[in-house]
Parts: C-alpha cells; sequence; structure tokens
C-alpha cells in the first residue's frame, strides 16, 4: 500500500475509518459492490452453475445425473466439436482483419472534411442499429440465388448469379459479409475518435519534410492509433469467438454444417439434442480458449503499448 | 513510443500551406466516389429494408427483387400496431433499456473510479476477474441464470428484464481507461480541501465523464434495445415482451409476413436511429476521452 | 408497471403462498368439479408457437372458457416458433416452470414423454372415435401421451399453366419427376422445390420419398439404423441429384412450407402440404395448380406422411386435473373449435372422425377432396424421432445435396450417426406400436 500524502486532517488523531488508508478501502469496496455483486451473482454464479452441470447429464426436463468427468471425456473426442472450432477460427481470424481495415478505411474516409460528414457518419453506423437478427433476415433476402439483390448487382458486373447461403463454399462467407456490415460502424467510430486526437501539427510537420500520405498512415496514423487498434482488436476478436445470431438465422449451421460454429454446436446440443450436460463441458472449452487466446492477444500487445 | 518527427518544421510554410489546401479535385472525386460506394453497401439494406416494409406480402417475397413498392401499403404499419400490441412492446423496451442504461452508467462509473483511483487489496485481481466475464457467451449461463432469476422469484417480471442486464465489464473496462487518463491534480486538491473520496467522485470525476458517459450511454441503450435472446427467456407473459420479441410475432408456423418483419424492424430501429443522430458529436468526443488513443 | 418493480419482493411471496394453496387445494382433490368447490383460483399457462394467422381462433375459444370457469383461468400464451422448442421450453422446465398445457411436434414429443414431463391423457378422448395411426403415434406401451387434433398430409403441388405450356404430364414416378424438372428448370424458374434447409421440416418432407422406396429410418426394432439399404440410398439419391443439377434451389429464404414460391412461378412445382390450399386460395387466388401423390420409384406403393402438433399436459404441472378439464373441453366438448381449427378457419384434417364428418362440405369440394381422397389415405404419421436422429438423416440429404456424396455414401453417414445414437438410447421406442 503507498503511503499517503499527510495532510491537515490526517496529523490529528481520528477513529480508524477517517484515515486516508481506511478511506481508500472502505470507499473502494464499497464502489465496487453494486456492479461486482451484479457481475458475481448474474454472470460469476451462472458461470460455475454451468461448470456444476457440466459434471452430470441433464435434458433439462428430466432430472440430472452425475456422470463426473464423463462429458469431458466425450468432448475430446468430439471431432465435430473440432470441426467447429476450426470454422470458427477461420471465422475469427478472416473476420477480425477485414474489420480492422474496413473500419479504419471509413474512419479515415470520413475525417477527410468531405461534405454531409455527419450525415455519412450516422450512415455508417445505422447498420448497428438493427440488431443481427434482423440484419440476418434482410441480407438473406438479399443474398437469394439467383436473383436477390446482391446477385443482380454482381450480374451488372458479368459475374453470374453465386449461391450466397447455398453453398458450403460460400455460405460461412456470405456470414462474413453480414456481421461485417453491421459491425463496422461501431468500430469506425472508435477509429474516428482515434484519429481526430491525433494533433494536426504532426501531419503538417510530416508533409513539410515532404513525406506521403502513404508514409504519413504508417509512421504517424499508425502508431498513434495503437491502443484503438488493441482495444478494436480486442474486443471484435471475442465477439467473433461467440457468433450465434446470424448462423441461427440464416443458415442453421448449414449447409451441411459448412457453418456451424462453436457457440451454435454448443446451442444445438444444449436446445435441440437435450445434453445440458455435455454442453456446458464444451462451453467450459470454449471459455478456456478464449481466455487463452485473450491473454496472449493481451500480452503481445502489451509489449507495445502502455496499460 | 511514437515516431513522430520531432525536427521542428522548416521555415516553408507559404508552400506547405499551398500543399494542404489544394487538394486535387481526383483526389476528391475518388474520396467522394468512395464515401458514395460506402454509403450504398452500408445503408442501402436498410433502405430496402424501408423501402420492404411498405410492400404487399407477395411483393416482398418477388424474384427479382423490386426496389421501390409498387404499391405503397402504410396499411403494414397499422397491421403492425393492430394485430400485435407493438407500441407497448416499444415502450418495455424503452423503461428496460432506459433503465438499464442509467443504473449501469451510475454503478460502472463508481467501479471504475474505484479500480482505478484507490487503492485496496485485490484491486488488480478483481479488474482481471471482472475482464474474464467477457468471454463468457450468453449460450453457456442461459439455464443457470434462468434458474437463479427464478430463485430471486424475478421470472416474468421488470426486475427481471432489467437486472441482469446492468452488470457489463465493457462499461467498467472503458471507464477506467478514461479515470487512468486524467491528470491527478483536481481530485488532489479537492481532497487537500478536505473533500472525502465519495464527494471528489460526484463533485468532479462524474461531471468530467459526461461526453464517456454519453457515449457509453448509446452502446448500452443499442445493446438491451436490440436484446432478443434474454427477454424470450424471462418473459413468459406478452405484456413485458420487448420490441425484438415483437418483431418475431409475425413469423408464422407455415408462412411468415415478412413485410410486416420489415415494418416491425423498421419501427424498432427508427429511435435509435434518432438518437444516435442527436447524440454522435458527443458520442466520438466521448470515445476520444476514454484515452484510447496510442 | 412500477408497481410490479417496486413489489418484487412481495409479488414472489404472494406468488408462493398462493401456488402453495393452490398445489395443497389440488391434491386434496381429485377430479376437476370438485376442485371448484375449493375456493382457490386455479392459472393454467397455455403455450404454443406463434402463428399470428391461426391464434386469433385459439384466442377466442380460451376467452370462452374463462368467460365460463371463472376458477380456471387459462393464460394463452404464444412464442417465436424458432426458439419455442428449444430455447424457451426447455429453460422453463430446467427451472420447474414448465407451462401446464402446451404444444409439442413429434420430434420432441418422445424427450419429454422418457422425462416423466407428459401426463397420460387416455381418459380425455374416445380412442374409437380416433384415427388409430394418430393415436399409436402419440401412445407408448398402450398409454397416450398427448392429444392428436390434426393431420396434414405432404403432396406434390404443381403450376397447370407452366406445366400444359410445356405439354408434360404430372410426373408419377421418380423418373418422371426428375425428367419434368429438368425440362422445366429454365430461366430464373427452378423445375422443383424441395427442403434445401437442415431440420425436421427437411426430413418430413423427405420421409414420402423414402417410404415409397421401401426404406425405413430405424428398424422394427428400433434400436439400429435401417437406412443401409439400396432403397434408402436411391431416396437419398434422388434428392441430392434434385439439388446438384439445379433442378432445385439449394437455398430458399423462406421455409418451403410456404407455398409462395410456386405461387409466384419461381418453380413448376413444389412439395408442400395441407394447408397450401389456404395459403395459395388467400395470396395466390388466381393462380391454377393441381395435387398429385408423391412419385414412386418404379413399383413403388404410393405413401406420405402427415404431421400435426399434438396437445401435451405437464405431469409435474400444480393443477393436471384443471388442464385435462381444459383440454377436453377444447377438443371433444367445445361445438365450435375443433370445426373452426380443421375447416372453417384452416385446412387441417382431424384424426377425430366425427369432425371430418362435420367439415365434408369443405373437405368434399376440390381441391381438399384431392388429399380427402387421395392422399390421406396413404399418409403415414410422421415419425417421432429425437433430434439426434433427425440431425444424422439431414446430414445424409446435406451430404448428397450439397457435399457430391452418392446416395449410398449418404445413408451410410446418416446410419453410422444414427446407431451410434441408437447404441446409449434408454427410452420409449422410436416406432410407434400399431
Amino acid at each position: 500500500m503507498a503511503a499517503s500524502v499527510p495532510t491537515a486532517a490526517s496529523r490529528r488523531p481520528q477513529p480508524w475509518w477517517r484515515t486516508q488508508r481506511a478511506q481508500q478501502w472502505l470507499v473502494g469496496y464499497a464502489f465496487l459492490v453494486p456492479d461486482v455483486l451484479g457481475l458475481a451473482v448474474f454472470i460469476a454464479l451462472p458461470i460455475l452453475g454451468a461448470v456444476f452441470i457440466s459434471f452430470h447429464e441433464w435434458t433439462g426436463i428430466g432430472e440430472r445425473h452425475w456422470n463426473g468427468l464423463s462429458n469431458y471425456a466425450t468432448l475430446v473426442h468430439d471431432a465435430a466439436f473440432l470441426e467447429s472450432l476450426k470454422i470458427t477460427a477461420i471465422y475469427t481470424f478472416t473476420f477480425v482483419p477485414l474489420l480492422y481495415v474496413i473500419a479504419l478505411a471509413l474512419a479515415l474516409l470520413v475525417n477527410q472534411g468531405l461534405k454531409l460528414t455527419g450525415f455519412l457518419r450516422s450512415a455508417f453506423f445505422a447498420p448497428y442499429m438493427v440488431s443481427l437478427v434482423v440484419a440476418s433476415v434482410i441480407w438473406s433476402f438479399m443474398l437469394e440465388d439467383p436473383a436477390g439483390v446482391i446477385n443482380s448487382v454482381i450480374g451488372w458486373l458479368g459475374i453470374p448469379p453465386q449461391p450466397w447461403l447455398g453453398s458450403t463454399r460460400l455460405a460461412l462467407t456470405s456470414v462474413i459479409l453480414v456481421t461485417l456490415w453491421q459491425s463496422v460502424g461501431y468500430s469506425m467510430i472508435i477509429f474516428l475518435a482515434g484519429l481526430q486526437d491525433i494533433p494536426a501539427v504532426y501531419y503538417e510537420a510530416a508533409r513539410i519534410d515532404g513525406a506521403g500520405a502513404f508514409r504519413r498512415f504508417r509512421y504517424i496514423t499508425l502508431p498513434l492509433l495503437n491502443r484503438t487498434s488493441v482495444f478494436v482488436l480486442l474486443i471484435s476478436f471475442i465477439g467473433a469467438f461467440q457468433l450465434f445470431d446470424p448462423i441461427f438465422v440464416m443458415t442453421k449451421g448449414g449447409p451441411a454444417d459448412a457453418t456451424t460454429t462453436a457457440v451454435y454446436y454448443i446451442y444445438r446440443q444444449a436446445f435441440q439434442f437435450l445434453q445440458l450436460g455435455y454442453a456446458s463441458a464444451l462451453s467450459v472449452a470454449l471459455f478456456a480458449i478464449i481466455l487463452v487466446f485473450s491473454l496472449l492477444q493481451l500480452r503481445v500487445f502489451r509489449d507495445r503499448a502502455d496499460e | 513510443m511514437s515516431s513522430a518527427p520531432s525536427r521542428a518544421p522548416r521555415e516553408r510554410p507559404r508552400r506547405a500551406r499551398r500543399a494542404r489546401r489544394g487538394r486535387s479535385w481526383a483526389d476528391r472525386l475518388v474520396l467522394y466516389v468512395l464515401a458514395a460506394i460506402s454509403f450504398v453497401v452500408l445503408a442501402g439494406p436498410l433502405l430496402w429494408m424501408l423501402s420492404s416494409s411498405l410492400k404487399g406480402p407477395g411483393e416482398v417475397l418477388a424474384s427479382p427483387p423490386t426496389l421501390f413498392p409498387h404499391e405503397v401499403r402504410w396499411q403494414n404499419y397499422r397491421d403492425v400496431f393492430g394485430q400485435v400490441p407493438f407500441a407497448r412492446y416499444m415502450l418495455n423496451s424503452l423503461l428496460v433499456a432506459g433503465v438499464v442504461t442509467v443504473l449501469a452508467l451510475l454503478f460502472h462509473s463508481m467501479a471504475a473510479y474505484s479500480l482505478a483511483r484507490l487503492r485496496f487489496p485485490g484491486r488488480d485481481r478483481i479488474f482481471l476477474a471482472i475482464l474474464m466475464t467477457l468471454m463468457v457467451p450468453f449460450t453457456v449461463i442461459t439455464v443457470p441464470l434462468f434458474i437463479i432469476v427464478d430463485w430471486l422469484g424475478w421470472v416474468d417480471s421488470y426486475l427481471g428484464l432489467i437486472v441482469p442486464m446492468i452488470p457489463h465489464a465493457f462499461g467498467i473496462f472503458l471507464l477506467r481507461q478514461f479515470y487512468l487518463s486524467i491528470p491527478l491534480e483536481l481530485e488532489e486538491a479537492a481532497i487537500m480541501d478536505g473533500a472525502s473520496l465519495v464527494g471528489v467522485y460526484w463533485h468532479i470525476v462524474l461531471p468530467l465523464s459526461r461526453p464517456v458517459l454519453a457515449a457509453l450511454a448509446v452502446f448500452f441503450f443499442l445493446a438491451n434495445w436490440n436484446n432478443f435472446l434474454w427477454p424470450l427467456i424471462v418473459t413468459q407473459d406478452e405484456a413485458r415482451w420487448v420490441v425484438q420479441l415483437g418483431i418475431q410475432r409475425f413469423t408464422g408456423e407455415h408462412a411468415t409476413a415478412y413485410n410486416l418483419i420489415m415494418a416491425a424492424s423498421t419501427c424498432a430501429a427508427l429511435p435509435t436511429l434518432i438518437l444516435f443522430f442527436v447524440l454522435q458529436k458527443r458520442l466520438v468526443e466521448g470515445v476520444k476521452l476514454t484515452g484510447l488513443k496510442g | 408497471m412500477a408497481k410490479q418493480v417496486k413489489n418484487g419482493g412481495l409479488t414472489r411471496r404472494t406468488f408462493m403462498v398462493r401456488s402453495l394453496a393452490t398445489g395443497a387445494s389440488v391434491a386434496a382433490l381429485g377430479s376437476p368439479l370438485r376442485a371448484f368447490g375449493a375456493g382457490g383460483k386455479v392459472t393454467l399457462q397455455f403455450w404454443k408457437f406463434a402463428a399470428e394467422n391461426d391464434d386469433p381462433v385459439i384466442r377466442d375459444a380460451v376467452k370462452r372458457w374463462n368467460d365460463a370457469h371463472p376458477d380456471i383461468q387459462v393464460n394463452f400464451q404464444t412464442f417465436p416458433p424458432d426458439q419455442y422448442h428449444g430455447t424457451k421450453l426447455t429453460t422453463a422446465f430446467a427451472a420447474k416452470r414448465g407451462p401446464d398445457i402446451f404444444w409439442i411436434s413429434p420430434g420432441a414429443f418422445i424427450n419429454y414423454v422418457n422425462n416423466g414431463v407428459a401426463a397420460p391423457v387416455d381418459d380425455i378422448v374416445d380412442k374409437s372415435a380416433y384415427n388409430p395411426a394418430s393415436i399409436a403415434a402419440v401412445s407408448v406401451r398402450g398409454k397416450m401421451y398427448a392429444l392428436p387434433f390434426e393431420m396434414e398430409p405432404v403432396a406434390l403441388y404443381y403450376r397447370k399453366d407452366v406445366l400444359g405450356k410445356a405439354g408434360i404430364q404430372p410426373p408419377g414416378t421418380w423418373d418422371e419427376l426428375l425428367a419434368a424438372a429438368k425440362e422445366l428448370t429454365a430461366g430464373q424458374q427452378k423445375g422443383i422445390v424441395i427442403e434445401p434447409a437442415p431440420g425436421p421440416y427437411q426430413n418430413f418432407t423427405w420421409y414420402p420419398f423414402l417410404w415409397s422406396a421401401g426404406g425405413e429410418v430405424v428398424d422394427a426394432t428400433s434400436r439400429k439404423s435401417a437406412l443401409r439399404s439400396p432403397q434408402a440410398a436411391s431416396a437419398f439419391d434422388l434428392w441430392g441429384k434434385l439439388v446438384r443439377q439445379g433442378y432445385a434451389p439449394g437455398r430458399v429464404p423462406t421455409l418451403t412450407a410456404d407455398s409462395g414460391p410456386l405461387g409466384r412461378g419461381e418453380t413448376a412445382m413444389q412439395v408442400c402440404g395441407f394447408w397450401a390450399i389456404a395459403q395459395l386460395k388467400a395470396n395466390f387466388p388466381s393462380v391454377e395448380y393441381g395435387i398429385v401423390r408423391i412419385p414412386t420409384p418404379a413399383g413403388g406403393k404410393p405413401v406420405t406422411v402427415y404431421g400435426g402438433w399434438t396437445q401435451m399436459i405437464n405431469a409435474l404441472g400444480k393443477a393436471v386435473p384443471q388442464a385435462e378439464a381444459f383440454t377436453k373441453w377444447l377438443w371433444t366438448e367445445d361445438k365450435t373449435f375443433p370445426q373452426e381449427w380443421a375447416c372453417r378457419h384452416n385446412s387441417k384434417f382431424s384424426p377425430n372422425n366425427a369432425i371430418n364428418e362435420q367439415c365434408a362440405d369443405v373437405f368434399d369440394t376440390p381441391p381438399y377432396s384431392i388429399f380427402k381422397n387421395e392422399i390421406l389415405p396413404t399418409a403415414r404419421a410422421e415419425p417421432r424421432y429425437p433430434d439426434q436422429v433427425v440431425k444424422a438423416v439431414g446430414d445424409g440429404l446435406q451430404a448428397a445435396m450439397f457435399s457430391g456424396k452418392s446416395g449410398e455414401e449418404a445413408a451410410a453417414l446418416a446410419a453410422g450417426k444414427i446407431d451410434a445414437y441408437l447404441s446409449t438410447y434408454k427410452g420409449a421406442p422410436l416406432n410407434p406400436s400399431t
């Protein structure tokens, strides 16, 4: 505990709860109570509940039966779960970089001081207004084959209509498209704030020194956006690993399980197959994976940023 | 850590000014074209949603799709509010999202102040534990959470809709970042003058956080306004349904009235869109102040 | 609204006291009639999936009951269909808060019976007046565990104008079907629409093809899969071909229970159910369509499937006798509702022959009569396979349609999964005892 700054107040003899240190402790803990209590009761406790259930066999509608580590033994050999992790990984490591690039590009675009900046900003953020469920409904119509909007548009470019949601090859791409569309505005706002925080003098100085647009971007913009970048990458990574809504609305994991992500696989085990115990064990495994990856990410970026 | 040039600007201001202002018309054209394309891609589907909300049931599924409805059917909106108590759903959503946002902002700022400014044992470990709660997909905790809420007696009540949605690590994280980046002088001066820590929080830190709170308000309101799964689980009587559940009401056993779903979705998206339009400057300002830059 | 927020704790106490009192009085008495005199008001939760076309009819009936029975009130709630079975019912039951009365699909039926949630309903109906197959479908070891109330067979609908213009007769065999589908696929129009999305409905509409080829999903003992047969392989292969060759779409934005594609001319033929008559009448009144049996392979027997929800009573509920009383009233005692459900408002056959007779004025006119005379007699009840089996069959179909697997490989894939599941299955037999 750091020594507190001696003040006039602390030199007088006073009850123990008035000392600086006690005050810090009291207020520190007291201020944490509402949120920590809430998180404990409504997130931590259910997580423990899920762990508890993972040691049972339970259909939800019937009784629970203890079966120890049996679910975990099954999990390790579950090729379908592994496949769903693979699909989740493919999705995540495609979605996150694309999101980063597009959101940053949009932020740069909006930051150029074109006319109607406010209007553009709202338009770019608007997809985030509709829930992911509604976005998926809209896009499942637009991706219709042969005559949906998207196929009509690429038709003008001479490309034949594609079975966006009707082929194992393209289904995951379509899901990426939809989630990118819906969430790019959110990251754009964050980048925008970061961009506007960079003092203009840096750019002026660089211009005077003859640096072109690309060098300015690489040596001024990117480094100064470091913390923003870490934040966007971390949040979008955590979200991508938990992808569910578009799968549920548009593809139900198909065609031929091509879009069955880890969370959708867990959902299916829990609520379609009524294997709540097994689903809980899968969730514990998924949580562990996300945790490890997130810590890794933080560690990698901590070396480049200060926390 | 940043590689900003440390050399002072050299003495060629006139040429620099001309170079900065004179972005060539070609560059400007490219930018406007990019902006237009982005607009079409991002706002286009929403405009399609709006146009579909005015189509008849046959036309909404027509293939090839029509851009504008052949005959504008305002009746769809009347149906949305007439067939189901959609206005009630919107009020419920407003109540739930509003209360959650206000309470969440209060509690998160308290927790963030505590984690950023005060010192007590276990502080950093608590923060890490809080962060970890972000990594749990909701599907995982659905059943245990429902059992807990049932044990509390809050099933099918506004308490059940509101309270479990208040704690959220994201807000704590963001606000803590912000508080870490505020200079300490203001608070230290206040403490010197004998202010209590609570007083410092209430009279200094909280007012300073207004822009960040505005930013978080938009995020929280949106997240709760668009929330679907938890309201589905915890409500039993449709009197407590929220807007996202209401939209799903138009899904049928054998056929779905997609034009009504589009109309309902438009009604659901409008309030939040207006909210954003009004608050967007504050939103960007607020995010700026969270100290997320490099 | 505000009152509920402030008095959350009070509400819980009141609820617990009330339910204890109700439970005590119900437990002390037997038949619903005596419960009326006990003086405690009972509220039954009656749940089903949302269907805005049909629900008003049910609401009217519930209102009539509520007006006549102040002591037994029924609270009718509907939930989004996609989440009704999976998320909503499961979480409610997991917290021991399941509804008193609810509709259940054939696929979910067996899980609920296996877990002791279904109350026997033999006393509610006069079995002799009912279609035996419908009774068998909801019976386990001679006892009925849900009340059947509708039969919706599946047939092949076709556009008379499109087939007429091409000079093609409605197909009767698989070869004719393939040829017709091929010839009628042109431009934006597909030859036929079958369900491409995995799930219970895809299986449901595929079973007629499997069965008419002589294949079965599980064998007579319900302990092993019967799909490793050339008959089953041919059925997988047919659907695989239709999608792979492009005669059927690989993706339809709506469930193909919606006859829209046929009505809008996006397809020349569509596999659809009895309900489509009402749909087409309402949405596409000028379209001329025909109905024929599902085509069979050469030498195969015509057979189709009929589906339908059933009403189940929660055996763990606090007011089982009252729930039984309401169910009995709704489907057998009320003068208007069963008929409305069958033919005045919808088009659904009733397993209760008396209701079908009351509906003769509707069911004896074309196109209903085609279903009544030609389709329904060949219909088998939708199997009550749990979701694991449904997914296994679906995986086979998806493999044939999208992964280029042959019918044999698809059948083997499905059979393997079913066998793996059945090897640890301990529950009611999947095949209903006749």
